[in-house]
């Protein structure tokens, strides 16, 4: 063979070898065009049976298969529920819809997706009996062999990990030796991104059926909530007049109006006064709790000098303090600190911190300062009591939670600083509150912003 | 479109795939094909023997693969077809 010859055969040899490679990449782009394709439709459908409906249906355009179905294990990976069924012809699926179809025991020993799925392999069925009975009558698959031409069935798994997902079926009117180096890719290429779409898509359907069951659930709890605000509105206002008719007559019995008493008498009513007192601490707090928490909450703001009001409740608490020893301070500027405030709803602030400080507080001292700041107005009460633990500091202003030294007092609801941090937000102002740990006393400040 | 049409077209556009443009000048030089300047498909003669000259134009410049091609191209068309129409080159 001559120069020329040789070189002819060169350039036929890499032309041919050229061709071969152009062959395998025009492979790879028709799959991966079909892969954007059902890629596209992962991105969009949301749902799952929407989705496998899509998927189905684009395989089947493309390949020309007689049919191709999905079908997805159930939760408990026990039966195959047909979610799409693609045919060329609708008109020879006489047992469409997909919904009709029975669900497939994946315990059968004769089904081939059954075993296909139990071996998390792909494999052949020859019959389509051996792939669609039971999910569909007899008298059915024997019509839809007929007219469909099918000589082979791929029963290919989606497995995710070792979790069974579950099937897609595919129908051939040849045998599976022929197919192509196209549809062979594709196969390889799209079960993973199916599985991992259906995958998604059970996970969004599981977070809608969640989000709707806590979507009813929120609803009960607002109407049983409702229910108990209003009555503890009713409770509390009809357990208030009794309390305060026994208060009255514990006081005309305790002054003597109504007869000398002898000391153990004497007792006995201090106990029921203390007694009488508690209870209506605790109505008059569940009826705040019931009004903020119904919204029926009214705040009368007032412009005032809340320095007034600070020293009219020091002076109500100074006795009591007295009683238990301890020293009772009030520190506040000398010019009027004016804030726009619910008066009564103030009082019941000072009057809930200063009455917990000399609760709370066995020696030493309560120290109540008033002061301004940066436009606001700050009042602290300080005290030398058991002070607070880091976790009674994150929860304190939380409804029913009392202190770590609660179970050192007689009379505590649980419901008072949460009632103040309220009240003070109601008007526009905060309550916190500091301490450094256990023995270390507690300081709580409140801050109204000051009436420019 | 007939069934030998369908064969045609589909040969050619898997063929366009890998080698472009040229399958059509190509597929216009076997005997009783008539390609339009729009890629529309005449075939004029007997069915087995114009796949046959098709399928061995492109063998003759590119070799066994492109029978291979060729094949691949028309699988799931030719259950639907009649035996006759189709060359052995094919099946």
């Amino acid at each position: 063979m001559g120069k020329k010859g040789t070189e002819a055969t060169t350039a036929e040899d890499v032309n041919r070898e050229l061709y071969v490679r152009n062959a395998e990449l025009a492979v790879r782009n028709k799959t991966l065009s079909l892969l954007h394709k059902i890629d596209d439709v992962t991105v969009r459908a949301l749902e799952t049976d929407e989705m496998v409906d899509e998927i189905v249906h684009a395989l089947d355009a493309e390949f020309s298969y007689p049919f191709v179905a999905v079908g997805l294990c159930d939760e408990k990976g026990r039966r195959l529920v047909w979610k799409a069924f693609a045919c060329i012809d609708g008109k020879t699926c006489p047992f469409l819809p997909v919904e009709s179809m029975k669900p497939l025991s994946l315990a059968s020993r004769t089904n081939a997706i059954a075993l296909a799925i139990r071996s998390r392999r792909r494999r052949v069925a020859s019959t389509l009996a051996s792939v669609l009975s039971p999910s569909i009558p007899d008298e059915h698959v024997k019509l839809f062999a007929k007219s469909s031409r099918v000589k082979s069935t791929l029963v290919l798994p989606l497995v995710s990990g070792d979790r069974p997902v579950g099937v897609l079926v595919v129908g051939m009117d040849r045998s599976s030796r022929d197919l192509t180096a196209y549809e062979r890719d594709t196969f390889s290429s799209l079960i993973g991104p199916i599985t991992i779409a259906i995958q998604k898509a059970e996970t969004y359907a599981r977070l809608q059926r969640t989000t709707k069951q806590l979507r009813e659930a929120n609803h009960k709890l607002r109407a049983l909530d409702a229910m108990k605000t209003e009555f503890l509105s009713i409770a509390s206002h009809q357990l208030r007049t009794p309390l305060a008719v026994m208060k009255g007559y514990i006081g005309l019995l305790k002054s003597g109006m109504m007869g000398p008493l002898v000391p153990k008498q004497d007792e006995t009513l201090g106990r029921m006064a203390d007694g009488t007192e508690q209870l209506i601490l605790l109505v008059n707090h569940l009826l705040d709790v019931s009004r903020i928490e119904s919204g029926r909450l009214v705040m009368r703001l007032v412009p005032t000098d809340i320095r007034g009001l600070l020293e009219g409740v020091t002076k109500f608490i100074q006795g009591k303090a007295q009683e238990r020893g301890l020293t009772l301070s009030c520190e506040m500027p000398e010019v009027p600190v004016n804030v726009d405030v619910d008066v009564e709803k103030v009082k019941e602030v000072f009057m809930n911190l200063l009455d917990n400080a000399v609760k709370y507080t066995e020696t030493g001292g309560v120290k109540v300062r008033m002061w301004t700041e940066g436009g606001l107005a700050k009042v602290s009460v300080s005290d030398t009591g058991r002070g607070l633990t880091a976790e009674d500091l994150e929860k304190l202003f939380q409804k029913f939670v009392t202190g770590s030294a609660s179970k050192h007092v007689q009379t505590t609801t649980g419901l008072g600083l949460y009632v103040v941090r309220k009240l003070m937000e109601a008007m526009g102002g905060t309550a916190i509150a500091e301490s450094q740990g256990t023995g270390t006393g507690s300081t709580f400040i409140l801050t109204f912003p000051l009436k420019k | 479109m007939s069934g030998t049409q369908q064969l045609v077209m589909r040969i050619i556009k898997d063929q366009e795939l890998v080698i472009g443009p040229l399958a059509w000048r190509e597929a216009g030089k076997v005997v009783g094909l008539k390609i339009g300047a729009d890629h529309a498909v005449k075939v004029d003669g007997d069915s087995r023997s114009i796949l046959t000259g098709l399928v061995h134009q492109y063998e003759g410049l590119f070799g066994p693969a492109s029978v291979q091609v060729c094949r691949d191209a028309v699988r799931s068309l030719l259950p639907k077809m009649s035996e006759e129409d189709v060359p052995d080159v094919l099946k």
